[in-house]
C-alpha cells in the first residue's frame, strides 16, 4: 500500500501537469506532509522481545507457584499491581494519555486479579459478589483518579459481573436490593460524556439498560409489569432530553439517544410480556406498534441510523407478538397490519409531499 | 495539572494495596483469636485447577441410627441460618439453627456461626432403620490449598480411614479446624487426619 507521501508525490505531478497547482509549489507541499510513525524492525523487535520477556516471567511464576512460601507469592501479587499504578502514574505525569489510559486498565484487572489470588493464598473465604463489586469499585476509583475511559469500562464489567453472581436468583437474593449497575452505569454515562469517550458512552450506557432490565426482571414486591412501564417512562423521558439536545451537545446526545430509545422499547416490550387476550394487550401492542414506527420514522428524519435499526427490530418484535397473541386469528391480525400499513403509506406520502419544493 | 493526575492515581493505587494487606492482616488476626472448633469432614480430592492446587471439603458429620435433625428455623433470602456448634465427645456438632444471631446467643452454649445446614433423616420405614442421619454443613470453608504432594497424602490417609467420622475409636476420624470469630465468620485454620493436625499458616 502506498505511503501519503508517494500518493501526494503522483497527485502533486498530476496536478501540475494540469495546470491546477504552481510547479513552484510543489516542494514547499511535500514539505507539510508528515508521514505519520511507523515502527521499524528494531522497535518491532525490541517490543517482540518485552512480550516474550513477559510471557517468561509468567510462566516461571506459575511454575513455582505452589512451591513458593504464601508471602511471598502474596507480595508478588501486590508487585504487579503496584507496578502497574507506578506505570500509569508516570505516563500521566509525562502527558502520555493513551498509555495512561491502557495501565490503569491493567492495573483494574490485576487487582481483581489480586484480590482472588489473595483468597487462594490464604484461604480466606470470600463471596464472588462482593469480590467482583470491590474490584470493580477500586478500577472506578482508579478510572476517576486518571480520567481513563478503559479502566471505567474494566469497572464497569466487573460491576455488572458481581451483579450476576448472586448466590440466589430469586427475589433479593444478592447483597444489595437492587443491582449496583443501577447506580454506577450512570456514573459511567457522565464520565462518558465528559471525558468525550465513545466507547465508555456507548458501554456505560448499555450497561444502565441491563442494569434496569435486571432490576425490572428481579423479583419483589411491585409486578414486573408496573416496573416495566416506569422503566419505560423514565427511558422514553431521557430519549427525549438526549434529542432536544442534537444541536448543541455533539455525539454524546445522539449517543445515548439511540441507547434510551433501545431502552423504552424494550421495556415496553416486557411491559406487556403477558398472554392474556384482552383489552389491555390490545392496547399495549397498539402503543408498541406506534412507538416502534416513531422510532424509525424519527431515526430516519434524525439520520440516525442506530435508532432506525432498533425501531425496525422493535416492529418486527411486536409483529411477531400479536401473531403469538392472536394464534389463529389471522383476520384480526390482518386488520390491524392493514391499519398501520395505511397510516405509514400515508405519513409516508405526506412527508414526501412536503419535501418537494 | 499532570503531576496532579499522576498524584491521584499513586495515592488510589496505594490505598488499594494497604486495603489488600490490610485484608490479610485482618483475616489473620481474626484466625487466631478467633473460637476453635473442630468438625467432620468427608473425604476429598485434590483438584488443579486454574486457582492451583486445592483441596475440596465438604463438612459432614452423622448421627448414629437414625437420630433426628437438629431443630433448624426458616433459613435467611441466602439459606443461612445462625448455627450453634456443641461439643459432643471429639467434634463439634450442630445442636440448632436460629433464624437470628440473638435467639442463638440466648441459648447460652456452644459456639454461633453463620452457615447453611441441609440434614437427612432416614424415614421411619423399616427398610431405612440403621441407617445414619446425615448432617451437611457449609461455613465458607470449601477448600483447602496445599500443594498437590501433601492433598494426595492427606486423600491416601482418608481413604485408608473411608473418610467417614466413626464411634468407637477403631480409627481416627478426619476433622477440619476452623476458627469463629467475633463475627460469626468461620475461617479455616487446618485439618486433622489420623490424629495429625495440618495448619494453615500465613507466613
Amino acid at each position: 500500500m502506498a505511503s501519503y507521501r508517494a500518493r501526494l508525490e503522483r497527485d502533486l505531478d498530476r496536478w501540475i501537469s494540469d495546470g491546477l497547482v504552481p510547479a513552484g509549489s510543489r516542494a514547499a507541499i511535500l514539505s507539510e506532509a508528515h508521514e505519520p510513525k511507523r515502527l521499524d524492525a528494531a522497535a518491532a523487535l525490541g517490543l517482540v522481545g518485552a512480550m516474550l520477556l513477559g510471557a517468561a516471567t509468567i510462566a516461571f511464576v506459575a511454575a513455582n507457584w505452589d512451591g513458593m512460601a504464601r508471602w511471598l507469592r502474596f507480595a508478588l501479587v501486590l508487585l504487579a499491581f503496584l507496578a502497574a499504578v507506578g506505570g500509569a502514574a508516570e505516563a500521566a505525569r509525562r502527558d502520555r494519555a493513551h498509555a495512561a489510559n491502557a495501565l490503569l486498565a491493567l492495573a483494574a484487572l490485576i487487582f481483581a486479579a489480586a484480590l482472588g489470588l489473595t483468597g487462594q493464598i490464604f484461604d480466606i473465604a470470600g463471596d464472588p459478589q462482593r469480590l467482583l463489586w470491590s474490584a470493580g469499585l477500586v478500577a472506578g476509583a482508579l478510572a476517576a483518579a486518571g480520567r481513563s475511559s478503559a479502566a471505567a469500562v474494566v469497572a464497569l464489567a466487573l460491576i455488572a459481573g458481581g451483579d450476576i453472581a448472586r448466590e440466589d436468583w430469586g427475589p433479593g437474593g444478592g447483597l444489595l436490593p437492587a443491582p449496583l449497575l443501577v447506580l454506577t452505569a450512570p456514573l459511567g454515562v457522565i464520565a462518558g460524556w465528559r471525558w468525550r469517550s465513545t466507547p465508555l458512552a456507548h458501554v456505560a450506557a448499555l450497561a444502565w439498560v441491563m442494569g434496569l432490565l435486571h432490576l425490572v426482571l428481579d423479583g419483589g414486591a411491585v409486578e414486573i409489569s408496573a416496573r416495566s412501564w416506569l422503566a419505560f417512562t423514565f427511558a422514553t423521558v431521557l430519549a427525549a432530553a438526549a434529542r432536544a439536545r442534537f444541536g448543541s451537545g455533539g455525539t454524546p446526545p445522539r449517543l445515548f439517544y439511540g441507547w434510551a430509545v433501545l431502552g423504552a422499547l424494550l421495556f415496553l416490550g416486557v411491559a406487556g410480556a403477558q398472554e392474556a387476550a384482552d383489552a389491555a394487550t390490545f392496547l399495549h401492542r397498539t402503543l408498541w406498534l406506534a412507538a416502534s414506527l416513531g422510532a424509525v420514522v424519527l431515526g430516519r428524519a434524525d439520520r440516525h441510523g442506530f435508532s432506525t435499526t432498533v425501531g425496525v427490530v422493535s416492529l418486527l418484535a411486536a409483529v411477531l407478538a400479536i401473531l403469538l397473541d392472536l394464534g389463529l386469528g389471522l383476520m384480526a391480525a390482518a386488520g390491524l397490519f392493514t391499519a398501520f400499513a395505511v397510516l405509514a403509506l400515508a405519513l409516508g406520502w405526506v412527508l414526501r409531499g412536503r419535501s418537494r419544493p | 495539572m499532570s503531576l496532579w493526575r499522576a498524584g491521584r492515581i499513586a495515592a488510589v493505587g496505594g490505598a488499594a494495596a494497604l486495603g489488600l494487606i490490610a485484608l490479610v492482616a485482618w483475616e489473620s488476626h481474626a484466625r487466631e483469636n478467633g473460637t476453635e472448633v473442630r468438625m467432620a469432614m468427608e473425604a476429598f480430592d485434590p483438584r488443579n485447577l486454574l486457582t492451583g492446587h486445592y483441596a475440596a471439603i465438604e463438612l459432614r458429620d452423622e448421627l448414629p441410627d437414625g437420630s433426628p435433625c437438629p431443630p433448624l428455623a426458616e433459613p435467611d433470602r441466602r439459606g443461612r441460618v445462625w448455627i450453634v456448634l456443641r461439643r459432643a465427645g471429639d467434634r463439634d456438632r450442630v445442636a440448632a439453627g436460629f433464624a437470628t444471631r440473638a435467639e442463638a446467643e440466648s441459648l447460652g452454649v456452644g459456639v454461633v456461626v453463620l452457615g447453611r445446614v441441609d440434614c437427612q433423616s432416614p424415614n421411619a420405614a423399616p427398610a431405612s432403620r440403621g441407617l445414619p442421619t446425615v448432617i451437611r454443613t457449609d461455613l465458607g470453608v470449601e477448600r483447602f490449598h496445599a500443594d498437590q504432594d501433601e492433598a494426595e497424602a492427606i486423600e491416601r490417609a482418608l481413604a485408608r480411614g473411608g473418610g467417614r467420622p466413626v464411634e468407637d475409636g477403631r480409627l481416627p476420624a478426619a476433622f477440619a479446624v476452623i476458627s469463629v470469630g467475633d463475627d460469626g465468620r468461620a475461617r479455616l485454620k487446618g485439618v486433622i487426619v489420623e490424629g495429625r493436625r495440618i495448619d494453615l499458616d500465613f507466613f
